[in-house]
């Protein structure tokens, strides 16, 4: 195993890394669009309901992120499903076209997945932004920008948001968990032909080395993120400099 | 009237706490003239930073607040104008520098790039040119290698040197008049010295008036050409500097003095002025001060004293300044 | 002492009543938090008495004349594709999930206090072999690790609390591990220990007590992340088998009728989110007030 021979699959005799290796471009487009979604949703609307802290704006803000927290993903998908594809027609409900196929197509079927799994991730990076913003925002050197006749658009866009970014790339990490845990369901659901799939059929099938396989490989993307977020934290923090160590 | 710089008048600043109105500052007068540098002096709590504050039109919103009275800077009143107004002028005729330079520098970037900004905002500035002049102010305040340090960030810095770049970044845009907040009172000791020291130097060589917001009659004395005491948000003695240490006419100011340390002579107890500062929400009726006062009558328990011009330019609100005055040379 | 001892216990009695009221004032500001935990008393309660509010068998009552039936004033919540009855199902559902979550989160917390415990007060090699298999664990998705776990183990509901207790023990191990360090080095801990105190009674008596807050507020966490993850597990077929109905496996069983009978993903899913909306806000009002600081 450590020669980076996973062993065959007992069922379809395939290499496990092969395996591994056809099915891990789906799983990491989904994670990556999920990641991108909720980023894109959660900061702005952080920023928002910490900038109006104790406004409609904030409860409004809040209540979105709290459903996004409470609400399961594979149910999310279920809804979305619904909706956008089987009343309104305007996604397909399931399957996955490679980015290399049709770049178009490989969108519209991973757009709902991705909403599914990057509507959780939302919830947690959004509160995780307000409460870093509201803390950053509390400091003597936000005052001082002020002082020196900043804009709010450059006090809160330029140095609080830079400020606050430590503790939610903290909590992207950590969650990371979570994105990928939720592909497992979110493959099910929507027929996508990735490594969590794989391992939910395999699970089924007693296919134990692929289920090993499975296994290593999802440790292994954990490490890699790991060392990504400690990458960012010496950009957004210079307090950090490894090259010191 | 023309040598004025800023003319406050009347100012009043309230917050809305969830147990009613609170009055940080009452009905408080003062002016600065062009060059000269003024001492705002008083215990912790009693307005002086919030007054500040106001003058800057940087008190922070969310305890929900009203502001009364003028504000006359450069022919215009600031409560009136608006808030792009105040921004424009903000870092530029008017700056700041606050109490703790550690934690008002911002970590995440260089100081250099913080100094540039603080230029930015107000002129229209290529970057090299920019940076050209921060490393120039850098070495005016007296930071050995700037180009060097420019590129460092806040926490490479010790205290007295973060100090410095801040007084850099409040002298970016040349401004006439500086706030600046308590600028010793986190350093250690030889290093207050020395950005007094600065201060002084800078004040001769930009003309920029200087509000110096302190505790220490220390600084004052080193510093100052004249002097207000505030107490309870209320200015209760102004006076140019000497004839504040000399005459002192109001019994808190008295109490100021005693409690300066003294290297010469012997050892004799420090004094404190017993009590503290009342809270807002209960204080006292007639003078805010006779509580604590040593000179107290049933006059002041009951009537709030006028303010008495006792020479020009020395005021006073107090019902007793004669008895303050002739004891000087008792103590 | 003994006087101190005594005088904590009187304290203790006298003060119960009070810090409640206390507690409840402070609590009570937060209408969200209030809110929050009228929602986990109802599901909680609902959970306990579903056999008597059931009006159908949620597993017996088939009904093959009245298939995948829309919701009415006999099926509340419609009939899926046995004609069963949706809303006893759901109710009952409720029971098996909130039961496999709550002893799956009291064992985890239970398992981490002692390993917590043992690793922050002995120390020294105790702790690092502990903490490295805390870490080892925690190092894997949690979601990911229980399926595996589950594939392992072989889907009953015992497994999946084993599973999810497993998976959730070093979480709890950290974390009280992490409040027996700030506490161990106090002085008044050092004070009993110079004094001879065994080290059972400090670690019950003195380090236990300061645990308990941030645990609750775990706790009240991890039971919402535990009926996400029995829902997902039994979703994907893992989890509590048919036809044993759990929210998870009814949403399982609706998936191929979502175009005929929406309700049968509606109802249950709606009944997780609103139990995990309960929760978060519930845990939210005791963070604020048990801790300040994380506001």
């Amino acid at each position: 195993m450590l020669s980076g021979d996973l062993g065959h699959s007992l069922v379809s005799d395939k290499e496990v890394l092969t395996l591994l290796w056809e099915r891990l471009p789906a799983t990491m487009a989904l994670i990556m669009y999920a990641l991108l979604i909720s980023v894109v949703i959660a900061i702005p609307l952080g920023i928002i309901s910490a900038v109006r802290h104790n406004t409609r704006w904030d409860y409004g803000a809040m209540l979105i992120a709290l459903i996004g927290v409470s609400v399961p993903n594979f149910w999310a998908g279920l809804l979305l499903i619904m909706t956008f594809s089987l009343h309104l027609g305007w996604f397909p409900s399931t399957g996955y076209v490679d980015v290399t196929q049709n770049l178009w197509k490989h969108l519209e079927h991973l757009a709902l997945p991705a909403f599914a799994l990057g509507f959780l991730q939302a919830g947690i990076v959004t509160r995780m932004t307000r409460s870093s913003m509201l803390e950053v925002l509390k400091q003597d050197y936000i005052c001082t920008i002020r002082a020196k006749g900043g804009t709010e658009k450059v006090v809160i866009l330029k140095h609080a948001l830079k400020n606050s970014m430590i503790p939610i790339i903290t909590i992207i990490g950590i969650n990371f968990g979570l994105l990928l845990g939720g592909t497992v369901v979110v493959e099910t659901i929507f027929s996508i032909p990735g490594i969590g799939q794989l391992l939910v059929q395999s699970v089924f099938n007693r296919d134990y080395p692929v289920i090993q396989g499975v296994i290593l490989c999802v440790a292994v993307i954990y490490v890699l993120i790991s060392l990504v977020v400690d990458l960012l934290y010496a950009y957004f923090d210079p307090k950090i400099d490894y090259n010191e160590g | 009237m023309n040598s004025r710089l800023l003319d406050v008048k009347g100012l009043t600043v309230q917050f809305h706490t969830p147990d009613g109105p609170v009055e940080v500052v009452s009905s408080v007068d003062f002016h600065v003239n062009k060059g000269e540098t003024v001492g705002l002096v008083g215990e912790s709590g009693c307005g002086k930073s919030v007054s500040s504050m106001a003058i800057m039109g940087l008190i922070p919103s969310p305890p929900a607040k009203q502001i009364g009275g003028e504000i006359w800077f450069q022919e215009k009143n600031l409560l009136a104008e608006s808030p792009d107004y105040l921004r424009s002028i903000r870092g530029n005729s008017m700056s700041m520098i606050f109490q703790d330079p550690m934690s008002s520098l911002d970590p995440a970037f260089t100081v250099g790039s913080q100094i540039d900004e603080a230029m930015q905002f107000h002129q229209k500035i290529a970057a090299n040119e920019a940076k050209e002049r921060s490393i120039e102010l850098l070495r005016r305040v007296g930071i050995s290698n700037p180009e060097l340090r420019y590129h460092e960030y806040p926490h490479q810095l010790s205290g007295g040197m973060r100090q410095r770049v801040m007084i850099a970044m409040a002298l970016a845009c040349n401004p006439q008049l500086i706030i600046a907040d308590e600028p010793t009172t986190a350093l250690d000791v030889t290093v207050q010295a020395q950005i007094l020291d600065l201060l002084n130097d800078l004040r001769q060589t930009f003309g920029s008036a200087i509000i110096m917001i302190t505790h220490d009659m220390g600084v004052v004395a080193e510093t100052c050409d004249r002097v207000m005491v505030m107490y309870a948000g209320q200015i209760v003695e102004e006076a140019p500097t000497e004839v504040l240490f000399d005459q002192t006419a109001h019994p808190y100011t008295e109490g100021l003095l005693r409690s300066i340390p003294k290297i010469s002579g012997k050892k004799v107890k420090l004094y404190s002025i017993p009590g503290s500062v009342p809270l807002q929400r209960d204080m006292p009726k007639g003078c805010r001060f006779h509580p604590r006062c040593s000179y107290a009558t049933s006059l002041c328990q009951e009537k709030e004293p006028p303010i008495q011009e006792l020479a020009p330019g020395h005021r006073v609100k107090c019902w007793h300044s004669d008895q303050v005055i002739a004891k000087q040379g008792g103590v | 002492m003994e006087y101190v001892e005594i005088t904590k216990e009187a304290e203790k009695k006298g003060q119960f009543a009070e810090q409640m009221r206390a507690f409840w004032k402070v609590f009570s500001i937060r209408k969200t938090a209030v809110f929050g935990l009228a929602i986990v008393c109802f599901v909680i309660l609902i959970a306990i008495l579903a056999p008597l509010l059931a009006p159908f068998d949620p597993v017996e009552d088939v009904d093959y004349g009245n298939r995948i039936a829309n919701p009415s004033a006999t099926h509340l919540f419609g009939t899926d594709e046995f004609g069963r009855d949706i809303f006893s199902r759901v109710l009952m559902g409720a029971q098996v999930s909130i039961a496999i979550s709550v002893s799956a989160v009291t064992i985890s917390a239970a398992i981490g206090i002692v390993i917590g415990l043992i690793s922050g007060y002995y120390g020294r090699w105790v702790d690092n072999v502990l903490m490295r298999i805390v870490d080892g664990l925690m190092s894997f998705p949690p979601i990911l690790f229980a399926i595996a776990l589950m594939a392992a183990l072989g889907n009953n509901m015992g497994n999946i609390i084993v599973a999810l207790a497993v998976v959730y023990a070093p979480l709890f191990a950290r974390l009280v591990r992490g409040t027996v360090l700030s506490v161990k080095n106090k002085e008044y801990v050092e004070a009993i220990q110079v004094m001879g105190g065994s080290h059972i009674r400090i670690l019950f008596k003195h380090i236990l007590p300061n645990c308990l807050s941030p645990l609750l507020i775990q706790m009240t966490t991890y039971f919402a992340y535990a009926i996400l993850a029995e829902a997902s597990l039994s979703f994907i077929g893992l989890g509590v088998p048919q036809p044993e109905p759990s929210w998870g496996n009814i949403l399982y069983d609706g998936r191929q009728y979502m175009l005929e009978a929406p309700w049968i993903t509606v109802f249950p899913g709606v009944a997780i989110a609103v139990t995990v909306l309960g929760l978060n806000l519930l845990g939210d009002g005791l963070r604020d007030y048990l801790d300040p600081r994380m506001k």
